[in-house]
């Protein structure tokens, strides 16, 4: 790495892990999670850390707070998965977990050598592969005349009706995940922030090998037909393996 | 990999792998889209941390610090939101 001092106040940011190809690692021009501090990589034998520093207390002491501010968490979200995304389309990259940080660069490659074994097994599993968001929504029903509420009372009864979860629960359901359950070679449950998203029947979170694509897609439409005016399905992707590398723990 | 896209199937697009590389910025992922999957884990280097630092290597979030987080924010938009549609 080209200046691995991190000065008093700082922290390192860990993006995730590669493998070492040996030769000069790929740059990435974008700027770290903060906005300021270049990634940058350490060498840990095999792997490759991606890192930036980061203010100490920003990504640490006040962090809870930061947390629970939505306004810092979107922007910080993005960032981290600017960056994750940007190294992971120049090769494979175990993504760490949103906000692990590092007080020095020594217990970062001390940590992440001990852990060769599991690491090796996820990278042959999610080489070759990328995460797909899949969602199914009702489609919401023609317009019907607007009904003027004559109380409080009635205005919140409607409200509630039309907010009401349809049927989740569904046979037709179940095929869809079965389908795409037999080309995807993982699945995973999400939607941990988006769940409330109004319509929403379904959601899940697939791990497709990348020889899989046209079955993959093929699947899809085949729903999308078949569903056409009742519900609507939308797929979201590539997106580097977040969901599925948590047991190189 | 690059940014990635939402894609929005219709059978009324016989061919949606066009609209997967279109570079449109409505394609672009969602603020909760983004928050969903990379708040969906990722590999955990360490046990669960938080705190001071002091005396710890390392500082990792909880995921359930942070989810708790994300919905107590969202919660105080909607509810806000709520109470200007009463108005």
């Amino acid at each position: 790495m080209a200046n691995s001092e991190i000065t008093d106040g700082q922290a390192l940011y860990l993006y995730g892990i590669s493998k070492s190809s040996g030769g000069k690692p790929p740059k990435i021009g974008s700027s770290g999670i903060d906005g300021v501090h270049p990634v940058q990589t350490i060498a840990c034998g095999d792997f490759l850390c991606w890192i930036s520093a980061v203010d100490r207390n920003e990504f640490a002491d006040a962090i809870n707070r930061n947390l629970e501010n939505l306004e810092w968490l979107a922007l910080h979200g993005v960032r981290h998965q600017q960056v994750v995304s940007d190294i992971s389309s120049r090769g494979v990259m175990i993504p760490a977990r949103f906000g692990t940080i590092f007080s020095t660069e020594q217990a970062l490659v001390k940590d992440v050598q001990g852990r060769k074994t599991a690491l090796q097994k996820v990278f042959s599993r999610i080489s070759d592969a990328d995460e797909w968001g899949v969602k199914i929504f009702a489609e919401p029903r023609a317009p019907q005349k607007a009904s003027v509420a004559r109380s409080g009372r009635e205005y919140l009864q409607q409200k509630a009706a039309r907010l009401k979860r349809p049927e989740r629960d569904d046979a037709g359901i179940q095929e869809f995940a079965t389908e795409l359950a037999k080309i995807a070679s993982d699945s995973a449950a999400t939607g941990k922030v988006s769940g409330a998203q109004p319509n929403l029947l379904w959601q899940s979170t697939f791990l497709v090998p990348r020889s899989q694509r046209k079955q993959w897609d093929a699947a899809l439409k085949d729903f999308v037909k078949k569903w056409s005016g009742s519900r609507r399905i939308e797929v979201n992707g590539p997106w580097p393996p977040y969901s599925f590398v948590s047991d190189a723990e | 990999m690059g940014r990635g896209r939402r894609i929005l199937l219709s059978p009324m697009q016989s061919d949606f792998q066009t609209i997967t590389t279109g570079g449109s910025s409505e394609d672009e992922f969602s603020l909760l889209e983004i928050l969903d999957h990379v708040l969906n884990t990722g590999v955990v280097i360490h046990g669960s941390v938080v705190i001071s630092l002091a005396g710890v290597d390392l500082v990792y979030l909880g995921l359930n610090v942070i989810l708790t987080s994300v919905e107590t924010a969202l919660r105080s938009i909607q509810a806000a939101e709520d109470k200007r549609s009463l108005r």
